[in-house]
C-alpha cells in the first residue's frame, strides 16, 4: 500500500479553506500548514495507480495551484 | 591499543622538542580547544603527578624537568607540563582521560627521578597517593541510573578494594538492583584508570586531590 | 508507545513533505510520535540472548539515540552498557556499503548485479560438477527469523543440500542436546520470572554479572530484597559472579561431570530424591561411554540409549562419592554434601542457570543432562521460580538457529531431516517435491570449514557471523579458506572482518533496525521490529540477498512473497502449530513487547510442561513431559559419566586456557570495536593469570607474555588482578579482539553428541614474550 507525503501550493490566503477541502477527501492526512501557505499532508491509496488518481483528484481541488510529492513509500503493510 | 615501546628510539633531544617545545609552542599559539578540554585538571587547580611525587610545593621545588620519568614512562602517560602551567612548566604530570598512570609494578618512572621529587624507594604501587577518584556527576553516571555499566570499577587495578560495588533496589523497574560503584579513598591510589575508561563523553568520575587525613575523635 | 509500520511510514512521510515545504513545522498531527524530531519504535537489543526491549530514535533517517524499553519485561528500560551504545554500532567509519569481488590481491568494488551474477555462477558451477554437497551456508544465531528461514529453505528445500550451519553451533548445541535428550523438546520450560521468585541459584560456568548483565541485576535484586536467597556459583575463573554470589566454589576444568554425579550421588544415598516425581515423570536411561571427541576429520557418532532402572541408576552413581568427586574436581567433600542437601532441601525454591562453561565442553550434552538430573531427582522443576534454565549467548540462538532449526540436521519446530514424517510436513508446507530435502545431516560447523579446508566444499557463504575469528584451531581454517582450487567463500558483513579477510565476494549487509526482524531470547520471547532507517550506500537486507541467489538458481519460487515478512511468517507458523511450538499471527508480535511461545488462542505460556501455565497439558495431570512421546511423556534420567578432557595439562604445556567474553564487548568486536566509548573501556584482551604461577615464571603484572599451545602462538599483555582471576594453573584470555586471535590455540574437539567445540579448555604454555 503506497504512502506518500505531499506539499500542496494554493492561491494566496486559501490555505485554511483548501486544508478543509482536501482533509474531507479520503486517503487524505492534513498535517499541517508552513506560515506561507504550503499545506503538508500525507496521502495512503490501496494501489500505486489509486495513489496517482488521488493526486490527480487533488489538482482538481478549488484554489489549488500545485501538488508536489516530497516522499514516497510503496510496499505491502 | 598496542604501546609497543612507542618511546624507544626517541633520542633525547627529539623528546625535549616534542615534550616541552609543542606544548609551549600550542601555549603561545593561544592554548587551542583540545589544550583547554585535556587539562580540565587545571580548573581545579591540580596536575596528576607521576606515582610517588612530593607534596606539591616541595615537588615544583625539587623537580629539575629533566623529563627522565617521562621517558621512563611505558605508556606515555606523562608528559611535561606546557607554558599554561605557569610556574609548573616543564614538570611532568598525567592526563589520565588521554593516558592514564598503568601502576608499573617496578614504578620506573620513580626510580628514573634523579632529584628526589619523585620517590625512587616507592615499592608497592598500593601505596601510590597521586588522588583521589571521585564520582564527581551522579545524574550522569549510568551505574547509578541503573544501567549495567560499572566500567570504572571492572577496570580498576585495585578492583574490590579502591572501589567495590553496593548493589540496592532499583524502585523504578522494582526487579532489578542499582549497581553502584562506591571508591574506597584510603585504597585508591589516584592512576585515573576510572577515570580514563569512563563511558560518557565527559567523565562522571575524575581524579581530584586526595582530601587531607582528617583527626578523628570518634571511633566505633 | 505502539507505533506500527504505516504509522512510521506516515510520519516518515509527513517530515519529508515539511521539510520540502520549507522545514517549517505547524501542529504535526503525530507529533506525539515524534518529541524533538525524533520517532521512537521498538526493538529488541542486538547483543545478547537476554533480549532486552530498547527504544529507537529515528531523526532525519538516522537512528540518533536508543533507550531501554520501560515497558518491556525483560529489563523495563535499563540496558547494559552495549545496549546503551547501540545507536553507535550502525555508524562506524568503516561500514561496507559496496559489493567487493576479489581481483587477484585486491578487492574492487563492484555493482550487486555483477556480485550476484558471479556468486550465482559459483555456485551452479560446483552444484554441477561436484554436487550439492559442494555449496554451504554458515549463518548465525544473529540471523533474524526470516533470513535463518530463507536460508535454510533455500539450501534444504531448493539447492537439495543440508549444508546449512549456524554459529550457535559453537555456542547453544550442547543446551539443545541436552534439552532433546532428556525432553525430546529444546528450550527451557521455565522463564526469568524465575529469578525474581526462586532463592537458591547454582550457576553453572556462568558469569552472568558480564554476560547477562541486566538479568543478573534482577537476581540480585531478588536477594536484595528476601534474605533466605543464596547464590552459589560454580566455576573455573573466579568472575565478577563469584565476587558477588554467596558461596563460589571452585573446580578443576571438565569436574563439573563428577560433580553433578556426586550431588545425585548424595540426593540418592540420602533418600532426598522425590519419589513420586520420578515415578511420575521420569524413566533412567544410559547411552554410550567412551564416546571420542572430534578431533578427527569427518568423526561420527550416533548414541545407542538403553533403558534402565531406577535401581540400576544408582548402582551408576556408587562411583561418584563425594570424596571421589572432590579428589578429580578438589572440591571439599563436605561442601558437595552441603550442596547436594541444598539442592534437595524441601524449603527451597532451586534453579540452576548455566551458559558456555557447560555447552562449550567436549562432554557438553553430558553434562546438561547431568544437570536436568538433580531437578528432576528433587523434583524442582516446571514451577514458578523452580527451574533449570540454560542462558543463551546470542539474540537469536533461539528464534532462528534452534526454533526455525538452521543446523545440518534439523528442521523447523524440533523437527529432524532424519524423519521422513518430518521431511514430508516440511516439504508440503514449502511447496517442494517430496523427497526434496536430504535425509543425511551434513556437517557441523566444525566439519563445515574441515570440509572447506579439504575441498570437499568449495564454495560457502557466510552471514551475520566471523568464523574466521571465531573458530577453534583458527589458523587451519583460515588457511584452507585461501587454498584456492576452486574454493571461494563469500562473507556478508556490515564491516569489514577477519572473515571479509579471506573473502572471494563481500556483501554489504543491513544490520539490526535498517531492515524489518524477529529475534527469540533465552525465554522462549519472540520479539519482532520494523525497519526504521534505510543501510548506508547499497548494503541490503541479508534476507534479500539470499532470495536474490534463489531467483539466479531458479529457486525464485521458493519465495512468493509480497510483504516478504509477514507471509513468511505465517507460512513458517505452520510448522509448530499444534506441536507445542505454536507461535502467534505476525500482527500480535507487532504490538507486543514479545509472547512467549508457545502462543495458543494468544496467550503465552509461561510454564512448559505445566498445568494450569501449559494447554498442552490436560487438567489433572500436573506435569507433563508430553513432547517426548516415546517414553510415555517422561523425562529421561541419562547415566552419563565423567571422562576426561582430550587434552589436559602437562609438562610441555602446563596450564588450562579458558576464553570468554567481557560485559563491554559482544563476541568478536566487529560492532562494538567501532564503539570508541566501549573501546576506550576496554581497549585489548589480556591473559588473566594467578599471581603466584606468574610469580614462579618471573612475571609481573602488565609485563607481555606469549602463549603457546600446539596449535598457535599469541603475544599479549598479562593481568594478575582484573576483573577476573584465573585460578592457579589456569589463564583466561577474551576472544573478542581481533588482534589477538586467542581461538588459534584452541582446540577443535567437540562433543560428539552436539558437535559443539570446547573453547574452555586446551592446555598452553606461558613465557616472558
Amino acid at each position: 500500500m503506497p504512502v506518500s507525503g505531499i506539499v500542496v501550493r494554493c492561491l494566496d490566503g486559501c490555505a485554511d479553506a483548501v486544508s478543509a477541502r482536501i482533509a474531507a477527501i479520503d486517503g487524505v492526512e492534513v498535517h499541517g500548514v508552513s506560515p506561507d501557505g504550503q499545506i503538508v499532508a500525507v496521502i495512503e491509496a490501496d494501489t500505486v495507480q489509486g495513489e496517482v488518481d488521488l493526486v490527480s483528484h487533488l489538482h482538481d481541488v478549488e484554489d489549488v495551484v500545485t501538488v508536489r510529492l516530497a516522499y514516497h513509500n510503496f510496499e505491502d503493510i | 591499543m598496542d604501546s609497543e615501546s612507542t618511546h624507544t628510539g626517541i633520542s633525547r633531544r627529539r623528546f625535549l622538542k616534542d615534550g616541552i617545545l609543542v606544548p609551549l609552542a600550542l601555549a603561545v599559539a593561544g592554548g587551542g580547544i583540545s589544550t583547554l578540554f585535556l587539562r580540565r585538571a587545571d580548573a581545579r587547580g591540580f596536575y596528576l603527578r607521576p606515582p610517588g611525587a612530593l607534596e606539591e610545593r616541595r615537588f615544583l621545588a625539587a623537580c629539575i624537568k629533566c623529563g627522565k620519568c617521562a621517558q621512563a614512562c611505558p605508556y606515555t602517560a606523562i608528559t611535561m607540563a606546557g607554558g599554561e602551567a605557569g610556574v609548573g612548566i616543564g614538570t611532568p604530570h598525567i592526563i589520565a582521560r588521554e593516558f592514564p598512570c598503568r601502576l608499573c609494578p617496578d614504578i620506573p618512572c620513580a626510580k628514573a627521578c634523579p632529584s628526589g621529587a619523585l620517590d625512587r624507594k616507592l615499592e608497592d604501587v598500593e601505596k601510590i597517593r597521586m588522588g583521589t577518584a571521585v564520582i564527581v556527576d551522579r545524574e550522569n553516571c549510568l551505574s547509578l541510573r541503573g544501567l549495567r555499566c560499572e566500567v570504572c570499577y571492572r577496570q580498576c587495578p585495585l578492583i574490590d578494594k579502591a572501589i567495590t560495588i553496593e548493589p540496592r533496589h532499583n524502585p523504578r523497574t522494582g526487579v532489578h538492583s542499582i549497581m553502584e560503584p562506591v571508591i574506597h579513598a584510603d585504597k585508591c591510589v589516584g592512576c585515573g584508570i576510572c577515570e580514563n575508561a569512563c563511558v560518557r563523553d565527559k567523565p562522571v568520575i575524575v581524579v581530584i586531590k586526595s582530601p587531607p587525613v582528617q583527626k578523628d575523635y570518634y571511633e566505633f | 508507545m505502539e507505533v506500527s509500520r504505516r504509522d512510521f511510514l506516515k510520519a516518515t512521510a509527513a517530515a519529508a513533505a515539511f521539510a520540502a515545504a520549507g522545514g517549517a513545522v505547524l501542529k504535526p498531527k503525530l507529533a506525539e510520535a515524534a518529541e524533538g524530531g525524533i520517532k521512537w519504535g521498538k526493538a529488541p537489543c542486538r547483543f545478547c540472548g537476554t533480549g532486552c526491549g530498547v527504544l529507537v530514535g529515528v531523526k532525519d533517517g538516522k537512528v540518533v539515540a536508543t533507550k531501554g524499553d520501560p515497558a518491556a519485561p525483560v529489563n523495563k528500560g535499563l540496558n547494559c552498557i552495549k545496549g546503551y551504545f547501540l545507536a553507535k554500532i550502525l555508524y562506524g567509519k568503516d561500514r561496507l556499503t559496496k559489493p567487493l569481488i576479489r581481483k587477484g590481491n585486491k578487492m574492487v568494488e563492484a555493482s550487486w548485479d555483477e556480485a550476484m551474477t558471479l556468486i550465482a555462477g559459483k555456485f551452479k558451477e560446483s552444484i554441477e560438477k561436484h554436487g550439492p554437497d559442494s555449496v554451504a551456508i554458515y549463518g548465525s544465531g544473529q540471523w533474524t527469523v526470516f533470513e535463518g528461514y530463507a536460508a535454510s529453505k533455500l539450501f534444504k528445500g531448493g539447492i537439495g543440500t543440508n549444508n546449512i550451519e549456524p554459529n550457535a553451533r559453537l555456542c547453544m548445541a550442547s543446551a539443545v542436546t541436552g534439552f532433546m535428550t532428556t525432553f525430546a523438546s529444546d528450550e527451557p520450560m521455565g522463564v526469568y520470572d524465575d529469578l525474581d521468585l526462586g532463592d537458591t541459584y547454582f550457576l553453572w560456568g556462568a558469569n552472568m554479572a558480564e554476560c547477562h548483565p541486566v538479568l543478573f541485576s534482577r537476581m540480585i535484586d531478588n536477594r536484595l530484597k528476601n534474605p533466605k536467597v543464596k547464590i552459589i556459583d560454580f566455576g573455573t575463573r573466579r568472575t565478577r559472579t563469584s565476587q558477588m554470589a554467596d558461596t563460589y566454589i571452585r573446580f578443576n576444568p571438565q569436574t563439573d561431570l563428577a560433580l553433578l554425579n556426586a550431588i545425585a550421588h548424595v540426593i540418592v544415598k540420602e533418600k532426598l530424591y522425590d519419589e513420586k516425581f520420578i515415578q511420575s515423570h521420569v524413566v533412567f536411561k544410559k547411552g554410550k561411554t567412551n564416546i571420542g571427541y572430534g578431533l578427527e576429520d569427518k568423526f561420527k557418532f550416533v548414541d545407542e540409549p538403553k533403558p534402565m532402572t531406577f535401581d540400576e541408576y544408582k548402582d551408576f552413581l556408587k562411583t561418584y562419592t563425594p570424596e571421589y568427586a572432590s579428589k578429580l574436581s578438589g572440591v571439599p567433600t563436605a561442601t558437595i554434601v552441603e550442596m547436594a542437601r541444598l539442592y534437595a532441601d524441601k524449603n527451597r525454591k532451586v534453579n540452576s542457570l548455566w551458559t558456555m562453561g557447560f555447552n562449550q565442553h567436549t562432554r557438553g550434552t553430558w553434562v546438561n543432562n547431568l544437570v536436568y538430573n538433580v531437578h528432576l531427582l528433587t523434583g524442582k522443576i516446571c514451577r514458578p521460580g523452580e527451574n533449570p534454565m540454560s542462558l543463551t549467548g546470542q539474540p537469536s540462538a533461539c528464534g532462528t538457529a534452534r526454533e526455525v532449526g538452521t543446523f545440518t540436521h534439523r528442521l523447523p519446530a524440533d523437527m529432524v531431516v532424519t524423519d521422513p514424517e518430518h521431511r514430508a510436513k516440511a516439504e508440503k508446507i514449502w511447496g517442494i517435491p517430496a523427497g526434496k530435502i536430504p535425509a543425511k545431516p551434513t556437517y557441523n560447523a566444525t566439519e563445515m570449514f574441515r570440509a572447506l579446508d579439504r575441498g570437499d566444499i568449495k564454495v560457502i557463504w557466510t552471514q551475520v557471523t566471523n568464523p574466521f575469528q571465531s573458530l577453534p584451531n583458527l589458523n587451519r581454517y583460515r588457511k584452507g579458506a585461501r587454498k584456492g582450487d576452486g574454493r571461494f567463500v563469500i562473507v556478508s558483513d556490515m564491516y569489514p572482518t577477519k572473515s571479509t579477510e579471506v573473502a572471494d565476494v563481500i556483501l554489504p549487509s543491513a544490520s539490526w533496525v535498517e531492515k524489518e526482524g524477529v529475534f527469540g531470547n533465552a525465554e522462549r520471547r519472540t520479539q519482532q521490529w520494523f525497519k526504521m532507517v534505510d543501510p548506508p550506500g547499497e548494503a541490503k537486507n541479508d534476507l534479500w540477498q539470499t532470495i536474490e541467489l534463489a531467483k539466479r538458481l531458479g529457486h525464485g519460487n521458493l519465495f512468493p512473497y509480497k510483504y516478504v515478512e509477514k507471509e513468511m511468517w505465517e507460512e513458517y507458523r505452520k510448522f509448530g502449530e499444534g506441536q507445542g511450538k505454536d507461535m502467534a499471527p505476525y500482527e500480535a508480535y507487532a504490538k507486543a513487547r514479545g509472547l512467549r511461545w508457545p502462543v495458543v488462542n494468544g496467550k503465552e505460556t509461561l510454564y512448559r510442561y505445566a498445568e494450569g501455565h501449559d494447554p498442552y497439558v490436560k487438567k489433572g495431570e500436573g506435569i507433563k513431559f508430553y513432547k517426548n512421546k516415546k517414553d510415555g511423556g517422561k523425562a529421561v534420567i541419562w547415566a552419563r559419566p565423567y571422562e576426561p578432557a582430550p587434552e589436559v595439562p602437562d609438562k610441555s604445556y602446563p596450564f588450562w586456557l579458558c576464553t570468554g567474553r567481557v560485559l563491554e564487548h559482544w563476541h568478536t568486536g566487529t560492532m562494538t570495536g567501532r564503539v570508541p566509548e566501549l573501546k576506550r573501556a576496554y581497549p585489548a584482551a589480556v591473559c588473566e593469570m594467578h599471581p603466584d604461577d606468574a610469580k614462579k615464571l618471573g612475571i609481573k603484572n602488565l609485563q607481555k607474555v606469549k602463549v603457546s599451545s600446539r596449535r598457535g602462538t599469541i603475544i599479549l599483555p598479562v593481568d594478575l588482578n582484573g576483573r577476573g582471576k584465573a585460578e592457579k594453573g589456569n589463564i583466561f584470555v577474551a576472544f573478542f579482539d581481533e588482534n589477538k586471535l586467542i581461538n588459534e590455540l584452541c582446540i577443535d574437539a567437540y562433543c560428539p553428541i552436539s558437535g559443539e567445540p570446547d573453547y574452555k579448555k586446551c592446555a598452553v604454555k606461558v613465557e616472558k614474550a
